[in-house]
Formats: structure tokens, C-alpha cells, sequence
């Protein structure tokens, strides 16, 4: 009889125990994502080159304005249609020539959608940040100015370098 | 006959008496166990990249790494897995062009999301303690759990990183899910 009582009070206290076993999590789980936008490559082509003209002797400065200069480099940009790029530039470059001191140019850009300089802005930043036309297109000019004053006769170097890439 | 009944009563008392004392005089604890808690600190962002680029690698600490964080029991081990993107690649909604993807994970058990306690896992699964116990002998056995005793929380951070190979393919949004389970040991 006191075996058998042992056994009832067993069974229930483990039911009881089991019934109120925790569903507190021990294990969890989560996700994260892993994310890649793909644009085309973009490619920069060199429509037309400075312009200067001749330099008078008497001149002091060359001034090419990107925006109304004729003179005015013009590359395209063409990629993904509708991307933001970043047009990086170097807006200040020294111009050397063996024996003779430097000179300092400095490059101002502006930029359009279309192959119209006279709407085109000038970038007010660097990098600018500009956004590819529905073609895919974006067109940018490149200005200049230069003292000159103090140029001696021949070819004086220096690279203005620009880059463009997706923002 | 009367025999018969004598003993069927008492075999009666034995299971109703018991259940009515008992209700009133058994007593047990439950011991809650520890809970994990598992948190998405920052997805993992290639950025964009160029069609053809080939290989785009994200480092540990790089911009575009993917952290977990999971916090539990200090005391106590975890096992975590990781389960990468469905054959490894990342796909895109409406192109059936794909991007291969491997992953790289570590964690850092030392309660700071700091890469420079990372420890690099090889494989898809680590076993570690919650939070990493110090340089010297080792310390005491942890807390037994028992229902008076609330046992400290530590934070153990993931990391996850990797490379893409960027092949000639539509430009687009690619994507695809790494899962982390973790669960005590």
C-alpha cells in the first residue's frame, strides 16, 4: 500500500513538472542580408580637346570658361541611365617647364545631360555629384585659367586628371 | 465475494485520497532557463559595383561589413551556425543571372563589439562561451542553476564578411539572406 503511494505521488509530480517545462527560447535566430547593386562600367570619352588659340605676347592671362568658352574641353560620361555619379577633379595644377618658374592653372568644370554647353552648370563642389541622363549620358567642360605673365616662350606641362564613379 | 469488495475499496483510496493532499503539500521549482537573445546590428553592403569587376572583397572592419550580435548567459557555451545564401549567390528579382558569394565570419566573446578581439571561424559553426574568460588559469566552474540565482548577460558579437565575383552580368539589385542560429550547448 505505501509502495503503491510512492509510485502515485512519482507520477504526478513528474507529469506536473513536464506540464510546466519553460518555453523560454534556449536558441534563437536571425537574418541578415547580403547586398550588391550592379551598375554598367562607365566610360569617359574625350570629345574635344582645349582650345586656346594663340597667345598673344602682351597677353597676362588665358581664361577659359567652361560654361561659354568654345575653347573648352568636352568629355562624355556614359553608363547606367538615371545613376548618380561623382566627378572627382584636380582643380589646381602646376605647369612646369625646364628653367622656367611654374605656373598655376586652375580648372573649373560645369556639366549638362545633353550636349549643350550653354545650359550646363557649373560644379560648385569637388567631387561633384551629378546624375546620368535617361540615355545614360552626361557631358562635362572642362575651363581653365592661367597667368601667363610671367610664361616664357615654349610648352609647359602639367595633368589636370578627373574621375568618375557610381556614388 | 466479500472478499472481492474489500479489496477494490481499498485500491480506490489509493488514487482519490492522494490527489486531493496533494495539491496543498507537494512542492517543486522550476528552473527557467536562460534565454538568447539574437540581434541584426547592420546588414552586409557590397555598394555598388561594376559589371565585370570581379572579385569585391569586404574585410573585417571594412564599410559594408554585416554584424549580428547575440546575448545570453555568460557562463555558458553557444553553438552558432551560419548559413549562407542558397548556393552561395546573391540573385536578382527579374534576371537570372547570379553573383557566387563566400562568406567569412568571426565573433568576439569579450562583451565589445570590437573587431580586435575577433576570433576568424573556419566552416559554418563555432562553438564558444559567451563571454570569453580572461588570460591565467582558469576561473571556477560556472554558477549551478538553481532558481535564486540570476546568472549575468553578456553580448557576443558576429561578423560577417567575404568576397562577390562580379561577373558580366545585368546591372540590378542583388541580394540574398545569411541566417545565424544559435542555441546553448
Amino acid at each position: 500500500m505505501r509502495r503503491l503511494l510512492y509510485i502515485y505521488f512519482a507520477v504526478l509530480c513528474g507529469n506536473t513538472v513536464m506540464g510546466q517545462t519553460p518555453d523560454t527560447p534556449n536558441s534563437a535566430s536571425i537574418h541578415v542580408n547580403v547586398n550588391a547593386t550592379v551598375v554598367e562600367s562607365i566610360e569617359m570619352v574625350t570629345i574635344s580637346d582645349f582650345n586656346i588659340g594663340p597667345v598673344q605676347p602682351s597677353q597676362k592671362e588665358i581664361n577659359i570658361d567652361p560654361k561659354d568658352d568654345g575653347g573648352a574641353a568636352l568629355l562624355m560620361f556614359s553608363g547606367t541611365p538615371n545613376r548618380q555619379i561623382r566627378v572627382t577633379y584636380t582643380a589646381q595644377v602646376q605647369m612646369t617647364k625646364p628653367g622656367s618658374p611654374s605656373l598655376t592653372a586652375y580648372y573649373s568644370l560645369s556639366g549638362f545631360k545633353k550636349n549643350e554647353q550653354s545650359s550646363s552648370e557649373i560644379f560648385q563642389e569637388n567631387p561633384a555629384t551629378v546624375t546620368l541622363s535617361n540615355e545614360g549620358v552626361y557631358y562635362v567642360w572642362v575651363g581653365c585659367r592661367l597667368n601667363i605673365e610671367k610664361a616664357t616662350s615654349g610648352a609647359y606641362d602639367g595633368d589636370c586628371a578627373i574621375e568618375v564613379e557610381y556614388n | 465475494m466479500p472478499n472481492v469488495m474489500y479489496k477494490f475499496l481499498k485500491i480506490a483510496l489509493i488514487f482519490t485520497v492522494p490527489v486531493v493532499g496533494f495539491s496543498q503539500t507537494i512542492q517543486f521549482s522550476v528552473y527557467v532557463q536562460d534565454e538568447l537573445v539574437a540581434n541584426q546590428e547592420s546588414d552586409m553592403d557590397f555598394a555598388s559595383v561594376v559589371a565585370g569587376q570581379g572579385l569585391t572583397q569586404i574585410n573585417i572592419g571594412d564599410q559594408g561589413m554585416g554584424v549580428f550580435s547575440v546575448t545570453g548567459n555568460e557562463d555558458l557555451d553557444v553553438i552558432v551556425t551560419l548559413t549562407p545564401p542558397t548556393g552561395n549567390q546573391l540573385t536578382q528579382m527579374t534576371e537570372t543571372d547570379v553573383i557566387p558569394f563566400t562568406l567569412e565570419w568571426a565573433y568576439a566573446n569579450h562583451g565589445e563589439n570590437n573587431i580586435n578581439d575577433a576570433v576568424y571561424v573556419t566552416g559554418n559553426s563555432a562553438r564558444f562561451r559567451m563571454k570569453a574568460r580572461g588570460s591565467g588559469p582558469p576561473g571556477p566552474p560556472p554558477n549551478p542553476q538553481r532558481s535564486n540565482y540570476t546568472p549575468k548577460d553578456a553580448t557576443a558579437y558576429i561578423y560577417i564578411f567575404g568576397s562577390i565575383d562580379v561577373g558580366n552580368i545585368a546591372p540590378g539589385h542583388y541580394t540574398g539572406t545569411v541566417t545565424l542560429t544559435v542555441e546553448y550547448d
